[in-house]
């Protein structure tokens, strides 16, 4: 439990920063501060109490106060705790300070809450960055009176690269040929040396939250929850599942509890032993691809005996979990995790053996401690870059305070780094699986009654293979009110740029892919003069 | 152990390992006896109550009121993420989980199934409410009068609303 | 004598792709797959063939270069089948050398022609490879010429197995494994990196002409290097021709073996650890002609 001294001085800080309101419950304080005094507030906590960024929410809030809102989240990890700062605006001029200049990790959710919510920054620069350019204005598609389902009709926008003096059409979109997913990073080299990166994504934003708030229920946005991520989406549903329960103070068993994290770690081994791969065809060494994923199916298997389904394993319902472990398939799990770990600590010396992975691996793609810090990046990402950060440890959740296990970290900040950590990460998961196993304790799967009273606040996160995701829920009656979302790229992201820069184009692929964004390489490249081989392909601005 | 060479070793781990990979479809795929597949609606069992169009997230599941007096669950299986929550909350268990999930086809109408159901009739104003199957599980499991089932929402809103007033002895309820 | 250098060529112009299947099952092997069927990548030349004919945007060269390259693989292919068992002309090594950095420049000039980026950056890595690859494999010739005093097929049997000269050979065996563009030195084409490079425009009968000429390009240099060596030991033409296809194929398989343990190196530490190694070993062959041992 969290200490209470702690809690006091947050109250102090807080009230003599100008707080009007404080509050706490479990492992959440929340402060009310006036828009005036929110930097003040908010540069108190992230350098003063060295407090990690998680994620802002824009809440439309008219339906309940007749205001927007805006919280950001902090989170003291040394203390266990979270740190929900909440600003309220009006409507009809919601006008809020912007944080990003004092906290740099609040660039992209400001952005967000900008675009989705309309609430706009002062002392920052504001674009589009979520919703098409050509969306209409002044239509907020989380606001409350637009509907889920309206189509403002967008014309159809095209992106074409103009004729260059080699009258060169490039035809690598968001669709990189090599690419799966359609992120879109657009890598600027001088011959071979990155000098510069933009990204732009969100071309599959898919609304999730707003669906998730409007049209499905309680129990169903686990399911829902689940397909945020197509690699670690359990994670999202244990997230969500605990965050609602948090909020309904719903007493979930035991059992169920490490059940959930069984099967966590069940997904992080695979998740990280399909990163492992993709690294080395990266690499080119696809015989390692291969092999990492050869060992990789042992553990689908398993997940699709534990839980029904090799990926969606759809076991997770708000106050517990609709499949038991027994004992024959405690006996397969072990069994299983036993020719993993062994044919796993084979491959990966052999692997650290080919001289050019490691060549390649070594001192590429180097993210600096003090950047990593001031971008509170989540993860492998920031245990690579010698941030000791852990939620698992930090606001252990689920079954995690019954194991024990050690936070693998790095601090040179290159791509081997990040390697290694997820390396001690496998291992990590099949000792945190045995011990849990091991103390598996007997009773039901499911809580008793169900009763989500409406109004709650809650905010939680677990550590997901590719770093710590964030879940704010506002309850609503049969839904939640407001359901904000952070996925760990979202956070790691923009440290990418710091990692790229005067890197060798040739790595850039595998940088791109150290932050885990559920694969991803280089999507477009424009070639700028200076390399004197290469003429100048000009983007067109759009 | 081999020093700088160690990394041919790959090739012993591939000799212990043998080949993994299957010639499916020639071969029985790989799947676990947990594996949720596509569900199948036992028609006879259904009664049509709907809480399967409820529990299911993606509405792979629907029901609507079609033609003259039928009420149809139409079960879309394009949509289905084979979460088997319909299983858990369908009341008379009739809907099973296959492991079958070879659903590939060139004509879509094979991803349609419906289950048709002839809705029951109020003997008071002849609306149509429920189903016929509905109506009798009722009053298989509640001990409730024929009488009271036989009637609408509706009609047993006003039947009630009646009573009451003749309790209040005829005082207006507005 | 001219009906086994008919054989040959027919053999030699079949056999590449037909190898590059058997490497794609050596390398399932080695991935523990199963893998396609060995005449999987004829299968997919011809089916190549067989697409439409498209030229990428304002390509006008590419179609050129690339018949050219493939004529001038031909070439080289039939000439040094028939030289080893007929005499041509008295300078055959130099005929090769010159053919082989034509052909190789014409191959190079193909992704250069296309105007996408992807293209000109994996053609300029594998011009920074060649001028090293190219540059040492003129060398080892030179140096085999000035060892033994032999220019042409005809007279190859007098070579004498020194360790100097199987220095040389050695290196043209380097040079061969870099030549095929098989990983680590397969950087101009990186797929995951820059999507496939100067192949990213070529699709149909032309990415079908580019596979088989590199195919063909592959086999020439095991070959031409397999030649030298074997001339070392076996004297009559009509052998020396046979076995050194057969060293060949066995060669193609270790390579795939190799290429399969190894992963991509970067254009920068190619380039670099390949002038290193090169340099060794000219100056160890050298330091040996001089002590002649
Ligand atoms: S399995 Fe899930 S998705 Fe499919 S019909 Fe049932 S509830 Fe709907
Ligand atoms: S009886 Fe079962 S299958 Fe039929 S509608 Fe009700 S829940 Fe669905």
């Amino acid at each position: 439990m969290v200490n209470k001294q702690i809690i006091d001085n947050y109250r102090e800080l807080a009230l003599s920063l100008g707080a009007s309101d404080f509050a706490h419950s479990g492992d959440t304080v929340y402060i009310v501060v006036d828009r005036e005094r929110l930097r003040g507030l908010a540069e108190a906590l992230y350098w003063k109490k060295n407090c990690y960024f998680r994620t802002c929410a824009a809440t439309d809030e008219t339906k309940i106060n007749g205001f927007l809102a805006l919280y950001h989240i902090f989170g003291d990890d040394r203390n266990g705790l979270n740190i929900v700062v909440k600003t309220y605006t009006e409507p009809n001029n919601p006008v809020i300070p912007s944080i990003s200049d004092i906290v740099p990790a609040a660039d992209w959710c400001e952005l967000e809450a900008y675009d989705l919510v309309g609430v706009e920054f002062s002392g920052r620069k504001l674009y589009r960055f979520m919703l098409p350019p050509t969306w209409p204005k002044g239509l907020y598609p989380l606001r409350k009176d637009t509907p889920y389902n309206y189509r403002p009709g967008l014309p159809v926008s095209g992106e074409r690269i103009s004729e260059s003096p080699v009258s060169a059409v490039v035809p690598v979109g968001p669709y990189h040929p090599a690419l799966h997913e359609p992120e879109y990073f657009e890598l600027y080299v001088e011959g071979e040396k990155v000098v510069d990166v933009k990204y732009r994504g969100f071309h599959v934003h898919r609304g999730i939250e707003k669906l998730a708030e409007t049209r499905m229920t309680y129990q169903q946005i686990n399911f829902l929850a689940e397909r945020i991520c197509g690699i670690c989406g359990f994670e999202h549903s244990v997230c969500y599942a605990q965050t609602v329960e948090k909020a309904a103070k719903i007493d979930v068993p035991e059992r169920a509890l490490f059940i959930r994290s069984i099967v966590l770690e069940v997904e992080r081994i695979h998740s990280h032993l399909l990163w492992i791969g993709v690294a080395a065809h990266l690499l080119g060494y696809d015989t390692g691809f291969m092999h990492s994923w050869r060992i990789r199916e042992l553990v689908m298997y398993l997940a699709e005996l534990l839980t029904g389904s090799r990926k969606t394993y759809g076991i997770n319902l708000i106050g517990g979990v609709r499949k038991d472990i027994n004992e024959e398939k405690k006996k397969k799990i072990l069994e299983t995790l036993e020719l993993v770990e062994k044919d796993f600590k084979k491959l990966v010396d052999t692997m650290l053996g080919v001289p050019e992975l490691v060549k390649r691996l070594k001192g590429t793609g180097i993210l600096p401690r003090e950047e990593a810090r001031k971008l509170s990046v989540v993860g492998p990402v920031a245990r690579g870059s010698g941030l000791d950060r852990d939620i698992r440890r930090d606001l252990p959740y689920a079954a995690y305070s019954y194991a024990e296990f050690k936070v693998p970290v790095y601090d040179d900040g290159d791509n081997l780094s990040r390697l290694l950590v997820r390396v001690d990460e496998v291992l990590g998961s099949i000792s945190i699986i045995r011990q849990l196993l091991d103390q598996l304790p007997r009773g039901e799967i499911m809580a008793e009654d169900i009763e989500i009273p409406e109004g709650r606040i809650a905010t939680s996160s677990v550590e997901a293979p590719r770093g710590e995701n964030v879940h704010f829920i506002i309850t609503g009656r049969g839904k939640p009110y407001r359901w904000r979302i952070r996925a760990p790229t979202y956070q790691n992201i923009p440290a990418l740029k710091i990692m790229l820069e005067g890197e060798n184009l040739a790595d850039a692929p595998l940088t791109i892919a150290s932050i885990d964004p559920c694969f991803s390489c280089t999507d477009r490249i424009y070639v700028i003069r200076g390399g004197n081989r290469y003429r100048m392909i000009l983007p067109r601005r759009y | 152990m081999m020093g700088k060479l160690g990394f041919v070793k790959i090739l012993v781990i591939a000799a212990e390992a043998g080949r993994v990979t299957r010639k499916y479809p020639y071969e029985p795929p790989l799947v676990s006896s947990d594996f949720r597949g596509k569900i199948e609606i036992d028609e006879t069992k259904c009664i049509g109550c709907g809480s399967c169009v409820l529990a299911c997230p993606p509405n792979a599941l629907v029901m609507s009121d079609e033609g003259e007096g039928y009420r149809v669950l139409k079960y879309f299986v394009g949509r289905c993420i084979f979460c088997w929550r319909c299983i858990d909350v369908c009341p008379v268990d009739a809907i099973k989980g296959t492991r079958e999930f070879e659903l590939a086809t060139d004509n879509v109408e094979d991803l349609d199934e419906a289950v048709i159901h002839k809705r029951a009739s109020c003997t008071e104003c002849n609306g149509l409410y429920s189903t016929v199957k509905q109506k009798a599980y009722v009053m298989e499991k509640a001990p409730i009068t024929e009488n009271y089932v036989d009637k609408c929402p509706e009609c047993r809103r006003n039947k009630l609303l009646r009573a009451f007033e003749k309790r209040r002895g005829g005082e207006s309820l507005e | 004598m001219i009906e086994i250098a008919g054989v040959s060529i027919l053999v030699a112009l079949f056999i590449p792709t037909l190898l590059d299947g058997v490497e794609r099952k050596i390398r399932a092997r080695i991935h523990s797959r199963i893998g396609p069927p060995i005449l999987q990548t004829w299968y997919d030349v011809l089916k190549l063939f067989g697409k439409d004919f498209f030229v990428p945007a304002n390509a006008v060269h590419t179609v050129m270069l690339l018949f050219m390259s493939l004529a001038i693989q031909i070439l080289l292919i039939g000439y040094t089948c028939i030289a080893v068992v007929a005499p041509i002309t008295p300078y055959d090594l130099v005929v090769i050398a010159v053919l082989a950095i034509i052909s190789q420049a014409a191959f190079i000039s193909i992704p250069l022609t296309i105007a996408n980026p992807f293209s000109i950056i994996g053609a300029s890595r594998e011009i920074v490879l060649m001028l090293v690859n190219e540059g040492a494999f003129l060398a080892l010739v030179g140096l085999y010429a000035y060892y033994t005093g032999i220019t042409a097929f005809s007279s190859i049997g007098g070579a004498s197995p020194t360790l100097y000269t199987l220095l040389t050979i050695f290196a043209l065996y380097i040079f061969s494994y870099v030549a095929s563009s098989r990983i680590p030195f397969d950087i101009a084409e990186a797929e995951p990196e820059i999507a496939s490079g100067l192949l990213i425009e070529l699709s149909g009968p032309l990415l079908g002409v580019f596979l088989y000429t590199l195919h063909l390009k592959r086999f020439f240099f095991k070959l031409f290097a397999s030649l030298l060596l074997l001339a070392l030991f076996i004297k009559t033409g009509a052998l020396l021709l046979a076995s050194s296809i057969v060293l060949t194929i066995v060669l193609w398989l270790v390579y795939a073996v190799i290429a399969n343990i190894l992963g991509r190196s970067r254009v920068d530490l190619a380039s670099i650890t390949l002038l290193k190694a090169y340099l060794v070993i000219i100056a160890l062959s050298v330091l040996g002609y001089f002590l002649e041992v």
